[in-house]
Order: structure tokens, then sequence, then C-alpha cells
């Protein structure tokens, strides 16, 4: 196992802005990592300092280049997709193959045709003729070709409907990810990247407020479906949070034991989605 | 190839396919030469069979060899003007379109580095965009000069003796490649400004282009009550179009163009051609202004790339 990226208080500010706060994490090599946060957290401002495209403060090693200096370089070992639909529209499919061919020394002709073969892409097309979808697999299909250590996507499936997007996270599970890999992810469809994720982050203004491996997160966090007359016992035990649901209560609670809750209610592993709730809720208050 | 020159080539490319008009305009162009060459030669062959025109027999050898040279750099220029007008927007979008429809993300997720890419958008003004101009350039000629020479004999002078001068025909070619050279690098400054404002400004381009400086002449009448920046900027372009395309290196504008028709005085003036050599294209290496132009421009350029690293969106 080896260390991809380090970053040791890694800050950013847009004015008066504190995009990034001091942040420290490691990526290891084979995780899938989600990076979760509401907008304006700074996801993207992390994004862009590991891919060398903003400066920023602090530390930052990634697969030991300085990314502020060596972009280049760098690229040979990361791929990125920033949102859907960055290819220009008067690309064709076939020259964007022949170009990443030209400029990418880890670009295999033969998987970008082989993956496009799966897809109704014509080779002749214009990147403007097709529609989201289909943008998408072709970004997919170039970015799936190329040996590279870590894949960073930034918001790949917005827009696109629940076919593509399946697809999209089953095609980069199946035929792209192995232990070689790593992949960053940040997305507003936490549901769609659940069960893929290795590790989890969350980010709220500029500061990460969890850093965990999905069994940490599993054995940390409890979800405890609580009938009424058991409520101010739960409450006893310092949940972060509490909901009502068909009513009964609905607690979450951090690093409390299982065996303790258990006599409380139904205990559950709690979804991202609710744990990114509970956590953006308690950082507001 | 290496790897560098490799993806260089692929960036080079890359501009000619989002830019396809530098090959079709001039293609547009040379076909309406050739229609307009088509009706002027039906045109003479009516006038001629009606006896409406007297062809002067004397044309000598030496009016002839000027007159193939001014057909051929004369038919050029046309060209050149709406080149020089692609290019100038061609650079100033350049850095600025990919950011603004956000392609840019895609550009940069490739190993290429900002100064390839930009140098890749200067080689295209420079180079890639006149070498295309050139092909049209030559292949216009050779078929409208055919058609002048058929029309001409049809209307009983054969001209095709005179005409025929392969050696007068490839060195005017030559000599035109090397002036769209000497061209480049003599607006390398305008092309490098232009790059800069492309990677800088956030929007509306071409209002920083042209605003900047026309605001500091402006100050400078206003403030100084002077005028050397708008004379240096324009005496600059003045210089390539009366050096380069005219060939007068040492005459203060007097004659220029004139004398270059078949059968009319020859284009000789002071013991050197009213129309450009090699010699005086050289010579425009021999100008002081040349290397200053030069080192602006690539200060502009350099500068253009530090803002290519640094500022990937809009």
């Amino acid at each position: 196992m080896s260390m991809l990226v380090q970053a040791r208080g890694l800050s950013k500010n847009y004015g008066i802005l504190r995009a990034l706060d001091k942040v420290d994490f490691d990526i290891e090599e084979g995780r899938i990592v989600g990076l979760i946060g509401p907008n304006g957290a700074g996801k993207t401002t992390a994004l862009k300092a590991i891919l060398g495209l903003t400066n920023f403060n602090g530390e930052l090693d990634v697969l030991g280049h300085d990314p502020r200096i060596s972009r280049r370089r760098l690229m040979q070992d990361v791929c990125f997709i920033a949102d859907v639909a960055t290819l220009p529209r008067w690309l064709k499919v076939a020259d964007a193959i022949d170009f990443v061919e030209a400029v990418h020394p880890r670009f295999s002709r033969a998987r970008a045709v082989h993956f496009l073969g799966r897809t109704k892409i014509s080779k002749k097309a214009k990147v403007g003729q097709l529609s989201k979808g289909m943008v998408t697999q072709l970004h997919l299909a170039l970015i799936m070709a190329i040996d590279a250590r870590l894949l960073v996507l930034d918001e790949p499936t917005i827009g696109l409907d629940i076919l593509y997007r399946k697809e999209f996270y089953s095609n980069l599970l199946n035929d792209y990810f192995d232990e070689k890999r790593t992949i960053l992810v940040t997305t507003h469809q936490v549901e769609e990247v659940e069960k893929l994720l290795t590790h989890l982050m969350f980010i709220n203004n500029g500061k990460l407020v969890l850093d965990d491996s999905m069994e940490g997160v599993a054995e940390k966090y409890t979800e405890v479906l609580v009938p009424a007359d058991k409520v101010s016992a739960a409450q006893g035990f310092n949940p972060i949070n509490e909901r009502e649901v068909f009513g009964k209560k609905l607690f979450l609670f951090e690093g409390t034991e299982r065996d303790k809750l258990a006599a409380l209610g139904e205990i559950h592993t709690p979804s991202i989605a609710d744990l990114f709730v509970a956590k953006m809720q308690g950082a507001m208050q | 190839m290496n790897n560098t020159l490799r993806a260089f080539s692929a960036l080079s490319k890359r501009e000619i396919w989002e830019h396809r008009s530098f090959w079709i305009v001039p293609a547009v162009i040379g076909c309406l030469g050739i229609l307009f060459t088509l009706y002027g030669s039906g045109a003479l062959l009516v006038a001629a069979h009606q006896g409406m025109i007297n062809f002067n027999s004397d044309v000598t050898f030496m009016d002839s060899t000027a007159g193939i040279r001014a057909f051929i750099f004369g038919s050029a220029a046309l060209f050149n003007t709406v080149m020089l007008f692609m290019v100038w927007f061609y650079l100033m979008d350049s850095l600025y379109a990919d950011r603004k429809d956000r392609s840019v993300l895609f550009w940069k997720s490739m190993p290429v580095s900002d100064t390839s890419t930009v140098l890749s958008k200067l080689f295209t003004g420079m180079v890639t965009a006149p070498a295309l101009m050139l092909v049209a350039v030559i292949l216009t000629e050779i078929i409208t000069g055919f058609l002048l020479i058929i029309a001409l004999s049809i209307a009983g002078v054969s001209i095709l003796g005179l005409a025929f001068q392969p050696g007068t025909i490839l060195m005017a070619w030559m000599t035109l490649a090397f002036a769209l050279l000497v061209q480049s690098l003599w607006l390398l400054p305008f092309f490098g400004w232009f790059l800069l404002c492309s990677s800088w400004a956030r929007k509306l381009v071409l209002a920083w282009a042209v605003l900047i400086p026309m605001g500091a002449m402006i100050v400078e009448r206003l403030f100084i009550g002077t005028h050397h920046l708008s004379d240096v900027i324009f005496g600059h372009i003045a210089k390539l179009f009366t050096m380069v395309m005219s060939g007068h290196y040492s005459v203060n504008g007097v004659s220029i163009g004139s004398g270059i028709g078949v059968g009319d005085k020859p284009d000789v003036f002071d013991g050197h051609s009213a129309l450009m050599t090699m010699g005086s294209l050289v010579h425009m290496f021999f100008q002081p202004e040349m290397w200053i132009g030069i080192a602006i421009g690539a200060v502009f350029v350099v500068g253009a790339i530090w803002l290519r690293r640094n500022r990937s969106e809009i």
C-alpha cells in the first residue's frame, strides 16, 4: 500500500471566503474515496488543488509531485472527469482518440475502441451531435483506456438519466477498478456511490468533518429505531441526530457501543445520506 | 518522433480541427478568384473578337518577369489580408473559448504543459495559417495563370513563352513563403498581446485587446501631450507593409506599387525591384524594430503561459 495523496494544512482563500481551512488527509492506493459536502463546502477546490488547477497554501503531495509545479508530469498518472460534457462540441470522436493517443503515453487505442464498441457512438460523430449521456460514455471510454493510478471524478453523472448513471458506475467497477487503482469521487447523488466506496470524507465550510473507511463508519455510527417509551433513555446516550419515523424516533449515535444501543430498539448502519444530513446539521447548530 | 514533438504536432492538428476556416476561407477565396478569372477571360475573348482591344506586342522578357512577380504577389495580397484578420480573431479566442465552454478541464486533464498549449496556438497563427494560405495561393495562381494564358492565346496573343519562367515563378513563391514568415515575426508583439488578453480576460477579449492600447494612447496625448505610443504601434504596422510588400526599403513612400503592369514601364526603381525580394526581406532582420518587437512579443507570450497555468476557468 502506498500513499497517493498527502495533504497537510491545505488551505485556499477566495477573497475573504475560506474554501479550504488547514485540511489534512491521506489517500492510499486501492481506495475508492467519496468526498461529500454541500455546495461551496470546498470539494471542488480540494480536487482542483490535487489536479494542479489552482494555487493553494500548505503541503500537498500527489504521487510524489507538487501539483502546482508539475501538472504535466502528474497527468500521466492521474485522470479526471470534471463535470459532465467538458469535451468540446467541435471535436470528432475519431479525432479525440487520435489526440489522446498522441499526447498520452499510457493510452491504449484498442481499449478505447473496445469500450466505444459497446455504445452507439459513431466514430464520425462530433461531440456536439451526441446526447449528454453519450458524451459521458465517450469521456469515460477515453479515460478508462488510460492506465492511470488515480482517477478523479467531479460530479461525473450530474444531469444524466438513471440508465446512464447506473452504467457509468458499473463500467467503472467492472472494467476499470482493481487494487492498483484509486478513485476519488465527489457527487451529490450519494446513494449511487454508497456501495462503491471504501472510504468516506465529509467536508463542510472548508473543514473535514469525517474521514474514515466504510467499515470504520459502520463501527462508529449506529442508527436506532426507538419506540416512544425508550426515547428518554436513548437521549441519555447523546445522539448526534434524532428524527421521527412512523411514530417512532430514529436516533443516530456516534461512538456509542452497539451492545448498549441494541437494548433501545432495532439497530442499523446509517446510510451515507442520513449520516451526511446529521453531520451537516450538527455543524450548523 | 520524440514525445514532446508528437504532442506538439497533435496540439497543432487540434487547432485546425477546431478552426477549419484556416483552410476553408483561403479555398473559398481561391475558388472566387478562379471564377472571376473565368469571367474575365470570357469578357476578354469577347472584346478581342469584336476587335475592341489591341494587344501591345512589344512586351519584353524583363517586363514579363516583373509581371509574373506582380501577379504572384498581387493575388496573394487579398488572401493575406483576410488571413491576418482571421489570425487576429483566432488568437484572441484561443485561450478564452475553452475556458468559456469549460472544455479547458478536458485539455488540462491531458499530460500537456501549458507552455506547449500556448505555443501551439502561437504556432498555428504564425506558421500553420500562413502555410495553408500559401498552398491555396499557389493552387489558385497555377489555375488562374493557365486560364489567362489560354484565353490570351485564343485571342491571338501567345504569352506562354514569356509567362513560362519556372525559375522566376518558383523564386517568387519562395519569396512569398519567406515574406509570410517575416510578417509573422514582425507582428509577434501583436500576436503575443492578443494571446495575453485571451489568457487574461474573463469576457470581451476584443475590448481588452483594443481598448487598453487605445486608452494608453489617449492618456499619453491628453496628459503628456505626445503621441509616441501611437507612432510606434501604427508605425510598426506601416513599416511592414511599405518594406515587406513593396521592397522599398530606401524610399519614403514614393511610387510604391507603381509600374507593375505588363507592358507598362518596368518595375525598376533605384536599381531595386519595386516588389519585395529575398534581399529586401532579409533586410528586415537588420531593423532594430524586428528584434525589439520579438522581445516584447516573447514577454507577452510568457505572460500568457503564466496566466494559463493559474487561470483555468472564467
